[in-house]
């Protein structure tokens, strides 16, 4: 029994293998060895047609949802929401900080006592790239109110401010008055509350919180959508 | 398992024995399975406690029958005289032996008496001239210019030797193989090998040769009926792993007289002159069939010594 490659040559039975053990254990290696590759392969393809289809799956889906906002921009409903997003997006991004610093800092350049009663920022339903303020407060006396409107048309900020309402409110205080007033501030100059007078800004000289005329501790927080001071804390603070 | 039989044909005699066949681990473990499945236990060392251990020490103890045959009968094929000798020993073997079943192969290695082994001188080195179709062509070509017969007649293999300038062309007649083809038939035996047995010793001789880096001469005798040396003679030269001369001659058996062979130290001398061998050419005398029961020693080693 040869146990080679290749049975003796000079084998002359007919039935008799050419080739030896040896030869059959290589070619079943070799054959394990090739369906090991066609598995292999197999199951790579097999990954590769489901990568594709996920592939297909998320661009249908890319497709679906580009449509989809194609069809909301056609439809006002779903714009009018939209633009709402937008605009809460926006009001999330206010710069409180600095906003109240401006305001404090305006009040404290008034003679008299003005106080901030509550901020309201708004967006222009015409123009999303303007923003307004809306602002309560209370003055001890008109003159201290009209001076804190002149005092915020100074501030860079600002513009268009303009009292909209004012009343007599003897609950704060006698002949104290309570206002509303409303200004536009410039978004695109926004950190950069200024006074008209470059040398002296208005940042500079706001006073400590303690100190300051609304008497409450500023909120730092950037996604405040409105600030009212407490009604609390505002009785008696004219007298 | 099944046995596999080896039938070694001589020139007088034809031997069939059981190659012993050692358990595979594949066989050992089943084994052991079924003694488990069948709780007995352990696989017993005492190989006379079951049927089935008594039926394992038989294959594995080798067993052999050898049958004389006369090629010379009156108007008797050689052929057939070999195929009722190997029925006789088959029928013998199967009486003897119970693991002799239907489906055994059996494996034949011819002697020289009725093989022709030639040794061409060729330039094989380019692969150009080594196709099997060229091949085949050389070797009829030398069966016919050796025999003198019809080449249809023989089956021819060959083999390139390892120097790539000769060729080693072994022939064996057709009707030979169809008879032994019919013998397995008829026995229900595989026939899975036939080869010439002087090939199997050549391989030994060319692989030592090759290790050595020497030269060496196989002198290759067989045993006639009566147990002296046939007169077939077969020589073969091998240099440094590659046959280079064979020589078959008819060399009579000298009268036994001191144990010497004068006829067959001649004819050596003759062939070592031939191919151009020194006279002190290391010769590996091989006597072929070995250990036949019956056969008396032929002494060609002493005589050759």
């Amino acid at each position: 029994m040869t146990w080679g490659l290749i049975v003796s040559p000079f084998e002359f039975a007919p039935q008799a293998s050419r080739y030896g053990p040896l030869s059959w254990a290589i070619l079943l290696a070799g054959v394990c060895a090739a369906l090991t590759g066609v598995y292999l392969v197999l199951g790579a393809n097999s990954r590769l047609d489901q990568a594709r289809s996920q592939q297909a799956r998320l661009l249908q889906q890319q497709r679906t949802y580009s449509e989809q906002a194609q069809q909301a921009e056609r439809d006002p409903l779903t714009l009018e929401r939209l633009k709402a997003q937008g605009q809460l997006e926006t009001l999330l991004q206010t710069p409180w900080s600095l906003l109240l610093d401006a305001l404090e800092a305006t009040a404290d350049a008034v003679e008299g006592r003005v106080m901030l009663l509550s901020v309201a920022p708004s967006v222009s339903q015409m123009n999303p790239a303007k923003r307004e303020i809306e602002l309560t407060m209370a003055a001890s006396s008109y003159a201290a109110m009209l001076a804190y409107m002149d005092a915020m048309k100074e501030v860079g900020g600002f513009s268009d401010v303009r009292i909209k309402s004012h009343q007599m409110d003897d609950s704060i205080g006698p002949a104290a008055i309570r206002f509303r007033l409303s200004a536009g501030w410039n978004h695109l100059k926004e950190g950069v509350f200024l006074a008209s007078d470059p040398a002296t800004p208005l940042g500079s000289s706001v006073k400590s919180p303690s100190n300051s005329a609304h008497g409450a501790t500023k909120p730092s927080d950037s996604r405040i959508l409105n600030h009212v001071l407490p009604p609390a804390s505002n009785k008696g603070l004219l007298h | 398992m099944r046995a596999k039989l080896q039938m070694d044909i001589g020139a007088s005699h034809l031997r069939l024995s059981i190659q012993p066949s050692t358990p595979t681990w594949a066989h050992r473990v089943l084994h052991a399975l079924h003694h488990r499945s069948h709780g007995l236990g352990p696989p017993s060392t005492n190989l006379a406690d079951t049927d089935d251990i008594d039926h394992s020490r038989a294959q594995l103890q080798p067993a052999e029958e050898t049958v004389a045959f006369s090629a010379a009968g009156a108007g008797e094929d050689p052929a057939d005289a070999i195929m009722n000798a190997g029925t006789q020993a088959l029928q013998a073997l199967r009486a003897s032996c119970p693991s002799v079943r239907d489906g055994c192969s059996l494996n034949v290695r011819v002697g020289m008496s009725l093989t022709s082994l030639s040794m061409v001188p060729l330039n094989l080195s380019a692969a150009s001239r080594r196709s099997d179709r060229q091949l085949q062509q050389v070797a009829q070509a030398v069966v016919q210019e050796a025999l003198g017969a019809d080449t249809r007649a023989w089956q021819a293999r060959w083999q390139v030797q390892a120097d790539a300038e000769h060729l080693c062309v072994a022939a064996l007649e057709s009707s030979f193989i169809a008879k032994l083809q019919a013998l397995c038939d008829t026995q229900n035996l595989r026939f899975s090998s036939c080869q010439p047995a002087l090939t199997e010793r050549l391989d030994r001789e060319l692989a030592a040769s090759a290790t050595s880096r020497d030269s060496r001469t196989l002198v290759w005798t067989e045993l006639d009926a009566v147990g002296r040396r046939h007169a077939v003679v077969n020589f073969v030269r091998v240099v440094n792993g590659s046959g280079v001369n064979a020589w078959r001659a008819l060399v009579p058996s000298s009268p036994e007289k001191e144990g010497a062979d004068q006829l067959l130290q001649a004819s050596i001398d003759r062939f070592l002159i031939a191919a151009g061998a020194s006279q002190d050419e290391r010769l590996v005398l091989c006597q072929w069939p070995g250990l036949l029961p019956e056969s008396p020693s032929l002494a060609v080693k002493e005589f050759l010594a």
